[in-house]
């Protein structure tokens, strides 16, 4: 395979509050190559956004602090780039869209002018003109119909989607490498959920962009990911291909994640929710940190003292971090049979 | 891919659309097509009769559709808006008009008084107002025009306040704006400057530097006052900068890589504006107000050089016998400052996006 856009090695960030360090990520590694999507899933505070902003040098002063690791971007490590280079290299090599497109376009200026203006900061010598028509054509690229006209409108004047489509022309306004999605598709109702995941598809059918995918929406995974990297705590506890994740889970936490999620293909019994509450990220649980909930620990010594590390649980990239990994498969049979979604062949789900 | 998750949060299918094939074909006709049928309200099951067109001219045609509908929009822009805002404060824009003509009065000083502001005749001292010798205001106890007088010391008057509202809202401006944008320190540091200078015996340290600094020059006690007018705009600005700095369209632009001064320039103070225009408006009122007593105290404006408040001063001891002398002068002064104060109203109104036009 190509060399990867992304790739993070024992990333590490903590952040100092009133009631001591929160190690929002500790110790991440993962890569993302051309062209392909990788989605990062987890439950609120797993440290999936910490990890990209971290890796965007846009984390909170003075609170946030990157502890270790490397970021890789496109061979060279930007953590150790000054502030006036990591400039260059923001919206350059690397581009971002936010959570929110109702607040993340400033109001007082026409977005056709917000996107030039993400053109012109790269692109010093790019006459007005010139970059009106890019921005045009970008627009029309991501889906707004009428581009000439949605040109001089303001943030105002357009719906949530359009927003976030104009968000996306932003984002791949100068061809970045890597483009970061952090949620997406959150503060969307669900048919326009349906139509930017169609832009997302497009852009990459298009460009030869690494995207990396964050939400905690597992539809939006099966639809976009072609990898996943599952977090808990900081860390990440699974990742493999998206047929590997969604059908054979080899983390307890993946399959409750699984388990919890309702679904329309499948004649489900009963959903199986997750039992607790996310871990306190100042006062993690010892050993494993997902042990206090995990339905298979069972009060064992090895989950409650020993830090897992990732696992190759095949030849192919599927890793896990949990010391039991080879009891998930039987596992697996136990969860099918009590939600009723289809299990063959030590696989869930039916397609 | 599996298509067993698909549906559980997201539809990426639109019941009655034609399932989409992907072509790789560079073009996004598609999702555009899909647009338009959204844009144009007409739901999706119409939508591939209207989008049955040649590749080009899709906006011709979507246009056609909106106007066959009449779904024609009126565009507005921000400027539109906030005149538009304003417009409908009556009372501001009554105060604006009347600023207006003070302000041309002023202006035009040279030509509309019809005596020089100094020109002694004794003769016609203390004289009431009448039409007689276009003595509109009346005279003074030497004889003066007190119309000239008038638009003089008005004239004086606003040059002061300009300086001050100026001068001040930009020391206010930089200081407020590096506070709120950075934080931290350097914001504790400059806010307990603006304390200090808060804490200062206002009236006291203005007589001092008057007296010294001043020279009873209408410049000079301009920038005198505005280094004492400037700590309201900078706590105002920073409060501002401090909310406006954690907005998502700050972080978004910050992640496209703009640099500290275009954010602070171009994303910030833009937003900033509102208040800070409208903080502008009230100091030009106050600062018409202290340039007034100053002058009265006999520290601002030397004679024969006329300032409202100087007028009033000369005019005091002779109220009983001359009320004109006090009376214009103050009036001016109240019908100034009311119509500032009411000019900043509707400005703060029009400016803040959340109200809404009627």
């Amino acid at each position: 395979m190509a060399e990867p856009v992304l790739r993070v090695v024992d990333f590490k960030v903590s952040f100092n509050t009133v009631d001591g360090v929160v190690r929002a990520v500790d110790g991440v590694s993962y890569e993302v190559y051309p062209r392909e999507t990788l989605g990062v899933v987890g439950e609120s505070g797993s440290g999936k956004s910490v990890t990209v902003l971290g890796v965007m040098g846009l984390l909170p002063k003075p609170a946030g602090k990157i502890d270790g690791g490397e970021v890789w971007l496109e061979g060279e490590n930007i953590l150790n780039l000054s502030d006036k280079a990591m400039q260059d290299v923001r919206g350059n090599k690397m581009a971002m869209v936010f959570q929110d497109p109702m607040t993340s376009l400033n109001p007082v200026f026409t977005v056709g002018d917000q996107i030039a203006e993400a053109l012109q900061i790269h692109n010093k010598k790019m006459s007005n003109a010139d970059a009106k028509a890019r921005t045009i054509e970008l627009l029309g690229a991501v889906g707004v119909a009428q581009p000439e006209t949605r040109f001089d409108q303001y943030p105002h004047e357009y719906s949530g989607g359009m927003r976030q489509r104009a968000m996306i022309a932003m984002a791949i306004a100068n061809d970045p490498p890597l483009i970061i999605a952090d949620e997406p598709t959150t503060a969307l109702d669900v048919t326009i959920q349906a139509q930017v995941v169609e832009v997302f598809k497009e852009i990459q059918n298009r460009t030869s962009s690494g995207l990396v995918l964050i939400t905690h929406d597992l539809g939006l995974i099966a639809e976009l990911a072609d990898r996943v990297v599952v977090m808990y705590g900081g860390k990440v506890v699974e990742t493999g291909t998206v047929d590997q994740i969604f059908h054979e889970p080899r983390h307890p936490y993946t399959l409750g994640l699984i388990m919890s999620l309702p679904r329309m293909d499948q004649q489900m019994k009963r959903l199986r929710p997750i039992p607790g509450q996310p871990p306190s990220l100042i006062n993690l649980p010892s050993g494993c940190s997902f042990h206090p909930r995990c339905s298979m620990s069972g009060g064992r010594a090895m989950c409650r003292d020993e830090v897992p590390t990732l696992y190759p649980v095949s030849d192919d990239g599927h890793a896990s971090a949990c010391w039991y990994h080879t009891e998930v498969a039987h596992e697996l049979e136990i969860e099918a049979a009590l939600t009723g979604i289809e299990y063959s062949d030590g696989k869930l789900g039916g397609a | 891919m599996p298509s067993s998750i698909r549906g559980s949060a997201l539809t990426s299918r639109i019941p009655g659309e034609p399932d989409q094939t992907r072509t790789g074909e560079p073009e996004f006709t598609r999702t555009q097509d899909e647009a338009i049928a959204w844009n144009s309200t007409m739901g999706p099951k119409t939508a591939p009769a209207a989008v049955e067109m040649p590749d080009s001219g899709d906006s011709q045609r979507l246009k056609d559709i909106m106007d066959r509908e009449g779904l024609e929009v009126q565009h507005l822009t921000q400027w539109q808006l906030i005149r538009r805002k304003f417009l409908q404060h009556k009372l501001a824009v009554i105060s604006l008009v009347v600023l207006v003509i003070i302000v041309l009065a002023a202006v035009f000083a040279d030509v509309l008084a019809p005596y020089a502001f100094d020109e002694i005749d004794l003769p016609n001292r203390s004289r009431a107002p009448t039409l007689e010798g276009s003595h509109f205001f009346g005279t003074d106890k030497l004889g003066r025009d007190y119309f000239s007088r008038i638009l003089y010391g008005l004239r004086t008057s606003l040059w002061v306040a300009l300086i001050v509202s100026v001068v001040s809202t930009i020391i206010g401006t930089v200081v407020g704006g590096i506070a709120g944008y950075r934080g931290g320190r350097i914001d504790n540091f400059l806010m307990r400057v603006v304390d200090l200078f808060l804490v200062l015996p206002f009236l006291a340290i203005l007589l001092i530097l008057s007296a010294f600094v001043g020279q009873g020059s209408p410049t000079r006690v301009g920038f005198i006052l505005a280094i004492l007018f400037w700590t309201g705009l900078a706590r105002i600005v920073r409060g501002v900068f401090l909310s406006l700095r954690e907005k998502e369209f700050v972080e978004a632009a910050r992640a496209a890589g703009a640099s500290d001064s275009r954010i602070i320039f171009r994303h910030i103070l833009p937003n900033a504006m509102g208040p800070i225009i409208v903080a502008m408006t009230l100091v030009v009122a106050s600062a018409i107000l202290v340039e007034a007593a100053l002058s009265f105290l006999g520290f601002g404006i030397q004679p024969p050089n006329p300032a409202l408040g100087k007028l009033i001063a000369d005019g005091q001891d002779s109220l009983v016998t001359a009320w004109w002398l006090v009376t214009i002068p103050g009036i001016f002064i109240v019908v100034i400052s009311l119509a500032v104060n009411f000019v900043g109203d509707g400005m703060r109104d029009a400016l803040d996006p959340t109200q809404v036009v009627k």
